[in-house]
């Protein structure tokens, strides 16, 4: 007999009054990393607040381990998530904010200490933890948010845009944290809008766009596609005509336009991209503060999977 | 499937209940809310100590009138206002109610605990300066035998009244998401405009934390009550006003609990 999927959403639609958010969606998520590829507005967030109990579904069914989920303690005991809101009790220190919520799955204040600290430890947030959040930076806020997912050793944790805002080290310690629960046998979702970073954690993505889940599958091919049109990757960085003169000489590189905030690379070939800013800022002492790609790469792909008539499952 | 794969911790819902409460009144007492909120609850502390220094002498009509006319009628529905709203509609406005719901804690514990923890709030931040206001009061001249039975009636239906006033300002922004206004047209067209009709004025919270206090005038018949052919002044036995005020308390928290844990909040 076959096997129940960990997550599973049965025709679930989500309407905020006239304004449909999720259109029918019916999908299966197993254990190990997946991603969740769309543009901003696809309706990335609103599945992820369902599956995590946030909203109750208008329409459908959404399960996890083959639960409703909608109030119910005993998966919420056992679920996590990493939102992209920005939002914390900021007179809170890292330490108390994560504390407090580990204490409310039932741990004692030592329990709950303990556990506390050793999610900082993985998110490398010990040396500021007794600080307060509104004190942080937007990186370090990120890795508290994750903290507060980890603590408690869920079975599953959605992270929500978990890149946001990240400087390169950041972003590597989070890619590697995702690695390691998938590894470990958790099941992992995390939402983006950037191909790029979902392909970093792992090669099963869903795509959704419109409400609507449109492929599934392997991200090879889903790549295939996207390599066809350029990709813009923006870089707020010190000295950004320094630093821009200097891309300029990388073969990966198509062209370089400047803004008020930093510098715009466009490039066919990301990867090797990707690859090349962190090195050479770090090679040259550059300061790189952010490190985004706007979603309209992936918005041109979202257009030819819509428009184009491409059909589910892209990796079959 | 999983679904064996980790035993799920028992929680009792007093452990959640506490650990949210204890949580939610050290921030809410060392917020700079509470500093603001606590000099404005000094203003019969500092009105005592002015008359203090007047030529007039009698500090126990003087302390009755700033309980009634501004503690009670002013300070606290003004404290509980500003504590009793934003008890929910800060974590929903702040989007950090997505953090409580991510958890096993069942929504009524969440609602309670911040409900009792912005009670707590209010009682401390009304009800202290009442203290060195009557005894500089008392400083002033007039003292009876009465006196400190007064202090402790009024000490003691301050503390009810903080927690009746905070549970309807709790209620009205679990159902409306957002207080100020709610709140406001309670406080203003209710609360204040019953208070001056008679016999319906008994329907107010005020009323009753007043005379729950013993500071209601049954000497003061006025204009009012005679057109509407009161012979005499309604007299509510105080204990009866506690009861009204911990009804009024035990209703609209077990309204907002009840509402809050099945609405949907869209953060």
């Amino acid at each position: 007999m076959a096997q129940q999927a960990l997550i599973q959403t049965e025709k679930l639609s989500k309407w905020y009054g006239q304004v449909i958010a999720l259109n029918d969606v019916t999908l299966e998520i197993n254990p190990g990393v997946t991603g969740l590829l769309g543009p901003n507005g696809a309706g990335k967030s609103t599945l992820m607040k369902v599956l995590t109990g946030q909203l109750r579904p208008s329409n459908g069914d959404a399960r996890i381990f083959g639960q409703p989920i909608w109030n119910n303690g005993y998966v919420m005991s056992r679920i996590a998530l990493c939102p992209e809101q920005d939002a914390f009790y900021e007179d809170m220190t890292a330490m108390e904010f994560v504390t407090y919520l580990v204490r409310l799955h039932g741990y004692t204040t030592h329990e709950a200490q303990k556990m506390a600290l050793r999610a900082l430890e993985l998110v490398e947030l010990t040396e500021r933890k007794d600080d307060p959040v509104k004190t942080y930076s937007k990186g370090m806020r990120q890795r508290t948010k994750l903290a507060q997912a980890i603590a408690h050793d869920p079975d599953v944790v959605f992270l929500d845009e978990p890149l946001t805002g990240t400087d390169p080290v950041g972003r590597r310690k989070i890619i590697d944290l995702v690695l390691e629960m998938g590894d470990r046998g958790k099941t992992v979702v995390v939402s983006s809008h950037v191909l790029h970073e979902v392909e970093s954690m792992t090669s099963n993505i869903l795509l959704i766009n419109k409400g609507r889940v449109i492929a599934d599958g392997d991200v090879m091919a889903i790549r295939q596609m996207i390599d066809g049109h350029p990709h813009s990757i923006f870089v707020d960085v010190d000295r950004p005509r320094d630093f821009g003169a200097l891309l300029a000489g990388e073969p990966s590189v198509g062209s370089i336009a400047f803004d008020d905030e930093g510098l715009r690379v466009m490039t066919r070939d990301p990867n090797p991209c990707y690859e090349a800013i962190p090195r050479l800022a770090l090679a040259h002492n550059f300061k790189i503060r952010r490190l985004t790609s706007p979603d309209n790469n992936l918005a041109a792909v979202f257009r030819y999977l819509t428009e184009g008539g491409y059909k589910q499952s892209a990796g079959t | 499937m999983s679904s064996t794969a980790m035993p799920v911790k028992q929680i009792s819902f007093g452990t959640l209940l506490a650990t949210i409460f204890t949580t939610h009144l050290r921030s809410s007492l060392l917020s700079r809310k509470a500093i603001v909120l606590a000099v404005v609850n000094l203003l019969p502390l500092i009105g005592a100590i002015l008359y203090l220094m007047s030529d007039a002498k009698s500090g126990m009509t003087f302390y009755k009138g700033m309980i009634e006319y501004v503690t009670i009628t002013f300070l606290l529905p003004l404290t509980a206002m500003f504590y009793g709203g934003p008890a929910i509609v800060e974590e929903i406005e702040g989007r950090t109610i997505t953090y409580l719901f991510l958890r096993p804690v069942s929504k009524p514990a969440i609602f309670l605990g911040k409900y009792l923890a912005a009670s707590v709030t209010v009682a401390v931040l009304v009800a202290l300066p009442v203290l060195p206001t009557y005894f500089v009061a008392v400083a002033a001249g007039g003292a009876d035998e009465g006196g400190t039975q007064l202090l402790a009636q009024g000490l003691v239906s301050l503390i009810v009244g903080s927690f009746s006033y905070t549970a309807v300002f709790s209620a009205l922004s679990a159902v409306f998401a957002r207080s100020l206004l709610a709140s406001i047209l309670f406080w203003g067209v209710f609360e204040w405009g019953l208070s001056f009709v008679p016999v319906l004025e008994v329907g107010t919270q005020k009323y009753h934390v007043r005379n729950a206090g013993s500071l209601i005038d049954l000497g003061n018949f006025g204009f009012l009550d005679k057109m509407v052919g009161l012979k005499a002044p309604i007299e509510v036995p105080i204990g009866a006003s506690y009861g009204a005020l911990i009804a009024v308390a035990v209703l609209a928290a077990a309204l907002g609990a009840v509402v809050f844990s099945r609405r949907q909040y869209v953060v």
